[in-house]
């Protein structure tokens, strides 16, 4: 209101020039005063008003700021066992640009078998990396060198991928951008564009809104928007599109006030992450990360400076230049936004040319929008949960230190669309679903989480939240706490695999069958739990006690309630593949828990660090017992159950797992590892209906196919203080030597190795007794 | 300028101020773990070759260290351990480190590991049996503690339990 008050004012002063009447020009400049008076009494507020309005928009956006979540960095030095393959999957996770020519941070290209790479500066907790050149020689799945530009490296660490943005607040995924991490044509190409005097001008460049204003008036039309990028910022923050006057001056206003409170380069983030370029359904799409996303299905750091150019030109319209509904349209904006990019010099002839011949390269369907990976995003919000409260998470910008290996996670899910496709051909029932957690051994790090048969649908994570029996994957652990008695019980120890009966507490009886209906009768411990015998797991079962079990599942972080019934001992109980993982883990590692982990620490933006998650080793008193079960689970592979899994694999490393199948064919699990991984698949249907699977025909090739897909390490077999390795002859629980048929090597625990020698021994002692004495006589 | 020279200054003089760490020499990790394993294994070292990359991280965590950084020291480590999670020197060390950070649960768990897999001879397996030792001391357990010293000193005899 005021203003108009004032125009009226000023016009009448700018008339009141001509008149020469002394008495009506007094008048007329009291009055002029009143009305001025009166108008700055009204314009101060009202510039108060606009400013409020204007921070608090401003304020409240950057409140928004999300969390980031990275990925693991990738570190290479020589020695590394890496494939290509992988080293690619890594790069285009981190979106690196392939490239003929390696001159930008962010962009690689590959020549015969070297690599050659411009690593991003990035900001680590434990120091700031600065850009760098890195040449990597690659050869038989190694990095044999690694090379900067004044000679070669020990050791090179990538910037980590960014595999999600968390916003708190609204609990979705949406990608920002920094002024940093823009691509740096974007930033000039903008300005080249839309306003060239943006580092200059107070918010509002008068002489450009006065040509505009002259250009519209002599074409009768709006044909020049003459704004500034604060001012289309500042009109970004409403929704309306209405074209008064006054709104031009409030938006101007608000472009001097946004300018006199933040510098150019909040103005220049906000305006990357707040300007409208799109609507998917009821929501509208801001900001260019999320357009990039949008429109390409790709990461704002890996467009090409065509896609860029199109980004820039839609900025006029987001709608009128829909690439996707109006593509001719588009193009030709792109095209104009070129050769602009070319006359103000920021790309080359020849550039412009090359990109003018580009497609517009938008895919056909709009993405979603949501991270890459649903499944391990739940993980770390879930670990997050735990120690942040919701007040704290809301925190602008937090950086999130995840343990996620891209190239592994690319790897499981290639493994499980793979193996679930083919599980469907062999038969096996379309309905099924999977889940697979790869983590690494020694450090507990979720390297991979897949939690449905289409990993990058989002929904119930089955990785975290199926509870399904596990059957016979209990086993070890029941083989585990008999080894721990070490008076009753060796490897070599006879068992009775016989029919037992059981009474249960509903006065029922409880008489479990072997998966063959057969009984073997007397059978060495070890073979028990490499044929997974289950009546003599339950009478081994019986006589440790149930409730041992129970306490055991519990100490190593089972939280599920468990039954203190005999069916317990095979697997009766409802555990998730990420808790059956967490009591692997510990066995991998030889008796060394840890807690498996998803995120490693959470930085502030300012650089500090928040929450470390260290690394922490829990010793188990009993590792003798546990090295001997790591021997006995790689007989699994070797002669038991998982016997096909060597040629799954196609490798002849020395591997432990351990099958498991739940009645009627309900649930499959497969766990593994190798020296340095473990991961648990699991197949079967939601419902909980028979499927038809067993641990062997399903789960077991699903883990086959994401380990030929990895770098297999043979399980470290090494013996802890306590325990050692002997020859034994099996069939005889009996001591042994290597001259001898039949003799094997097996690990005990000190004092429980057989007392008897095999009568092969007792013959070579006899043999070398003989020698000797005869030494005494020669 | 010289009013930025003087802020500069000051807070230098004020970081410097906030984390002076111990004379090396003087840390607990040196007089009863580091200097007494050295002294007592010349002759008996055993050394495997590392991997440069480790090396790198482990100097620089050994520089943190020296600086009373130990935070900044267990990260490096644990990036050390991300290459060769098995590595006795590496788990030797961080439990050393954990010692400085007077986290003696987590010293006593490194130490422990880094045995298990180590050579159990020479002067890492002193420095392991002193770690425990030292640890267990600071974890009211008198009797582990005496019977880790123990094992310091058997480590330069003969053959190891366990072989």
């Amino acid at each position: 209101m005021s203003t108009k008050k004032k125009k009226r004012t000023s016009r009448r002063r700018a008339s009141s020039g001509t008149r020469k009447h002394k008495p009506f020009k007094t008048r007329l400049w009291r009055a002029f005063l009143l009305l001025l008076g009166f108008g700055l009494g009204l314009l101060a507020p009202w510039i108060a008003w606009l400013d409020h309005v204007v921070t608090s928009e401003f304020e409240g956006r950057k409140w928004d700021l999300p969390s980031r979540v990275y990925a693991r960095p990738l570190s290479l030095y020589p020695g590394l066992e890496l494939s290509a393959e992988a080293l690619e999957a890594e790069l285009e996770a981190a979106a690196y640009r392939r490239q003929a020519s390696v001159s930008t941070p962010g962009s690689w290209t590959v020549s015969g078998s070297t690599y050659t790479l411009f690593r991003r500066s990035f900001e680590f907790e434990d120091g700031s990396q600065p850009a760098l050149r890195v040449s990597v020689d690659m050869a038989d799945g190694e990095v044999r060198g690694v090379r900067g530009p004044s000679g070669k490296l020990d050791l090179v660490r990538l910037d980590p991928a960014e595999i999600a943005s968390i916003f708190p607040l609204h609990d979705e995924d949406r990608s920002l951008v920094s002024v940093e991490s823009a691509p740096p044509l974007l930033i000039t190409g903008l300005q080249a564009v839309e306003d060239r005097h943006f580092k200059n001008h107070p918010g509002v460049h008068w002489r450009g809104l006065l040509r505009a204003v002259a250009v519209n008036l002599k074409a009768g039309k709006t044909v020049q928007g003459g704004s500034t990028l604060t001012q289309q910022l500042v009109k970004n923050y409403y929704l309306s599109d209405e074209r008064t006057l006054i709104r031009k001056l409030n938006e101007a206003f608000m472009a001097l006030l946004l300018e006199l409170h933040y510098d150019k380069a909040e103005i220049l983030e906000a305006y990357l992450n707040e300007i409208y370029l799109g609507q998917q359904g009821r929501h509208g799409i801001h900001g260019f990360a999320r357009a990039s996303e949008f429109y390409f299905g790709q990461p704002l750091e890996a467009l090409s400076e065509d896609r860029l150019a199109l980004l820039v030109g839609m900025v006029r319209g987001a709608s009128l230049y829909n690439p996707r509904r109006s593509p001719q349209r588009a193009l030709e904006r792109r095209n104009l936004v070129l050769d602009i990019f070319g006359s103000t010099g920021l790309l080359s002839a020849q550039q412009v040319s090359v990109a003018k011949a580009r497609p517009l390269g938008v895919t056909a369907r709009p993405t979603t929008g949501r991270s890459r990976y649903p499944a391990f995003i739940d993980l770390v919000r879930r670990q997050l949960r735990r120690d942040y409260r919701e007040q704290d998470l809301r925190n602008e910008g937090l950086r999130i230190f995840t343990t996620l290996a891209p190239s592994d996670q690319k790897a499981a899910e290639a493994a499980v669309i793979e193996g679930m496709s083919a599980l469907q051909s062999r038969g096996l029932p379309a309905s099924l679903q999977s889940a697979v957690v790869l983590a690494d051994v020694a450090s507990g790090e979720v390297r991979a989480l897949v939690g449905d048969r289409s990993p990058a649908r989002a929904g119930f994570n089955r990785a975290l939240d199926a509870r399904r029996q596990v059957g016979s994957v209990i086993k070890p652990l029941v083989y585990l706490l008999a080894l721990e008695h070490e008076q009753d019980y060796n490897l070599l120890t006879t068992v009775l695999d016989e029919p037992i009966s059981l009474r249960q507490a509903d006065g029922s009886t409880w008489s479990p069958d072997n998966y063959d209906d057969r009984s073997l009768g007397p059978i060495a411990l070890i073979d028990a739990l490499v044929q997974s015998r289950n009546q003599a797991t339950v009478r081994v079962g019986m006589n440790i006690g149930v409730q041992s079990l129970i306490s055991r599942l519990q100490q190593l972080g089972v939280e599920a309630p468990l039954p203190a019934v005999p069916s317990t001992l095979l697997g009766a109980v409802e555990l998730t593949p990420l808790e059956v993982t967490q009591l692997y883990q510990s066995i991998a590692a030889g008796g060394y828990a840890v807690r498996l982990r998803a995120v490693t620490s959470v930085m502030h933006p300012d650089g500090d660090t928040l929450n470390r998650y260290p690394l922490r080793l829990v010793p188990e008193h009993r590792r003798e017992a546990v090295a001997l079960l790591n021997y006995a689970l790689t007989q699994v592979v070797e002669r038991g159950t998982a016997r096909e899994l060597p040629a799954l694999l196609g490798s002849v490393k020395t591997i432990a797992g351990k099958t498991g199948t739940t009645n009627e064919r309900r649930d499959s699990w497969f766990v593994g590892y190798t020296r340095d991984r473990v991961a648990v698949t699991w197949v079967g249907n939601d419902d909980n209906s028979p499927a038809g699977v067993t641990g062997g025909n399903a789960a077991m090739r699903l883990w086959a196919g994401l380990f030929r897909r990895l770098r297999l390490k043979s399980v470290d077999l090494d013996m802890p203080e306590g325990a050692y390795w002997t020859w034994v002859e099996m069939e005889r629980n009996a001591l042994s030597d290597p001259d001898c048929d039949g003799a094997v090597q097996m690990p005990f625990i000190d004092g429980t190795e057989p007392q008897q020698p095999s009568p092969c021994l007792q013959r070579l002692d006899r043999g070398n007794q003989r020698s000797i004495w005869r030494k005494w006589f020669d | 300028m010289v009013c930025l020279l003087a802020l500069a200054l000051s807070f230098l003089l004020v970081s410097c101020a906030s984390r002076t760490p111990a004379p090396v020499e003087d840390r607990e990790v040196e007089k009863r773990v580091r200097t007494p394993a050295r002294q007592d294994s010349e002759g008996v070292q055993v050394r495997p070759l590392q991997n440069p990359a480790v090396i790198q991280l482990t100097d620089e965590a050994r520089r943190a260290e020296h600086a009373g950084d130990f935070d900044q020291a267990a990260v490096l480590l644990e990036r050390a351990l991300r290459i060769q999670p098995r590595d006795p020197e590496i788990l030797q060390h961080m439990a050393e480190v954990q010692l400085s950070k007077e986290d003696y649960e987590q010293a006593l768990s490194f130490a422990i590991r880094s045995y298990d897999i180590g050579p159990r001879v020479g002067e890492i397996c002193a420095r392991n049996w002193r770690t425990i030792g030292v640890a267990k001391e600071h974890l009211d357990d008198p009797a582990g503690a005496r019977e880790a010293e123990q094992r310091s000193g058997q480590c330069m005899n003969t053959r190891p339990a366990g072989f």
